[in-house]
């Protein structure tokens, strides 16, 4: 990939991968959708590339999820990665409850906030958030409050009810 | 002023706050202590919610699994002094019936079951169920076996020699014991390889749930665990796992799996940790246990056991 685009994935391929990583939970299906998303901008190469290829990165999220059983594809795939890390087991299990933890309280939330929380913790501003979600400006910070909000709720939620189930 | 709501308080905290709304804010934030304590709460929370999403990193990139040769199950030590002892015994005992006249070679043959996972630790290719002639060494088939000959020709040091054979000897035919059809698969198929390493899996799999999660009124599975442990596993597709368990299958909410597996009656669910959901269909039933790593703690374990939903 060369030119325009091959310069947009050069800046944002990481980023558009790990977003799309934390809102699937699947790192090749994130693979997959970026490479998808980056093969659209080659055939309409966008003005405001960073907004338009996350928009255009969620939205197949969102088709994808409705024309799929989400759960069903994520077992089929066979992940190869391996964990890198030398953690003790405790620690290692801490790490993979947290981290289940994490993303069921994502999943409890709405597209629209959970998808402004992911955009707001790779560095988009306000009004990138708002070109890219389709909200006024002004939402994005009650969407925020509100996302960070119900973030935490769910995520001690879990915890709670898994301490209690234990 | 009025109170600050919460997406202004944001718009703040990430430095989005229209500049021409920043000087009435400041003197309203001065003013009022409620605000700056919902302010500080509200940075508190940025910033743990920042922490969370941090923890959803990227996994390295994929990489070809190095299928590595298995390893063999070493019998206990007290299996290992057994054995030199009977060694010992059995050394001293042709050397005696040897001092008199010479004695014809052994020609009998009796099959005996070949050395499955030593063979495999010293070299891969022994075949398996080949005839073995009696008393002679084990493994490896590339080195001329020592003919029983010397050890009944009276040399003490082709006895001591022989008698090391056979520790060899009882310790392998004690790892086939040990080990069993796993280690046959191994040395049958080459290709299996992979599958019955991930089979041995158990000594670092420790059994850390002895039922089901409380639930289900299945047998024990450590019990099971001792007979299945040696069975090959094999990767499995979801609609073949849910066949297996009556058109259903448990997960662990919130964790995405690597892979399914089967082992005998069991379908694997395999997680990063590694952790194993392995569950089989007992009278209709769904029964379930929990392997992890080893020492882990067990009220990890059992949080993450509230956690299988069907």
């Amino acid at each position: 990939m060369t030119g325009p685009v091959g310069d947009l994935f050069v800046e944002y391929h990481a980023s558009l991968v790990r977003m799309l990583y934390r809102r699937t939970g699947d790192r090749d299906r994130a693979e997959e959708i970026a490479q998808e998303t980056f093969a659209r901008a080659v055939v309409a190469p966008p003005r405001n590339p960073r907004p338009w290829l996350f928009a255009v990165a969620l939205n197949l999220v969102r088709e994808e999820g409705r024309t799929a059983v989400r759960q069903a594809r994520k077992l089929v795939l066979f992940k190869a990665e391996q964990p890198e890390h030398s953690a003790t087991p405790d620690d290692e299990l801490e790490r993979v409850e947290r981290i289940a933890g994490v993303r069921a309280a994502l999943d409890a939330l709405t597209d629209r906030d959970r998808e402004a929380l992911l955009l707001k913790a790779e560095g988009f501003s306000y009004d990138e958030i708002a070109a890219t979600l389709g909200l006024a400006r002004g939402a994005v910070g009650t969407t925020l409050a509100r996302a960070r909000q119900r973030l935490m709720a769910a995520y001690r939620g879990r915890e709670e009810n898994a301490d209690a189930a234990s | 002023m009025p109170h600050l709501d919460d997406g202004v308080i944001h718009e703040l905290l990430d430095g989005e706050a229209p500049s021409a709304q920043l000087g009435p804010m400041q003197q309203h934030l001065a003013s009022c202590a409620e605000c700056r304590a919902r302010l500080d709460g509200e940075r508190r929370l940025r910033d743990d919610v920042d922490g969370l999403i941090d923890v959803l990193e990227v996994p390295a990139v994929s990489t070809p699994r190095v299928v590595t040769p298995p390893v063999a199950v070493r019998p206990m030590r007290w299996v290992r002094d057994l054995a030199w002892a009977a060694s010992v015994v059995l050394a001293v005992g042709l050397g005696y019936a040897a001092r008199g006249a010479p004695i014809a070679p052994v020609t009998s043959v009796v099959p005996i079951a070949p050395p499955k996972e030593i063979a495999a630790d010293v070299q891969t290719n022994v075949k398996v169920d080949q005839p073995v002639t009696k008393a002679r060494k084990a493994s490896p088939p590339a080195a001329p076996a020592t003919p029983t000959v010397q050890a009944a020709s009276g040399s003490v040091g082709a006895l001591a020699g022989d008698a090391t054979d056979r520790r060899v000897d009882v310790l392998a035919q004690k790892a086939t014991i040990d080990t069993g059809a796993a280690a046959r698969t191994v040395a049958l198929d080459p290709n299996a390889a992979s599958r019955a390493n991930r089979g041995a899996a158990p000594p670092s799999v420790q059994m850390l749930a002895g039922r089901g999660g409380g639930r289900g009124g299945g047998r024990g599975l450590n019990a099971a665990a001792r007979e299945t442990a040696t069975l090959p596993i094999d990767t499995i597709s979801l609609p073949d796992a849910m066949r297996r368990l009556g058109g259903s299958i448990r997960l662990i909410d919130g964790l995405v799996p690597e892979r399914l597996e089967s082992q005998g009656p069991y379908v694997r669910v395999v997680y990063d940790g590694p952790l194993v959901l392995r569950q089989q269909l007992v009278d209709g039933k769904i029964v379930f246990d929990m392997l992890g790593p080893p020492g882990v703690a067990a009220d990890l374990l059992a949080r993450l056991r509230a956690r299988v939903k069907e």
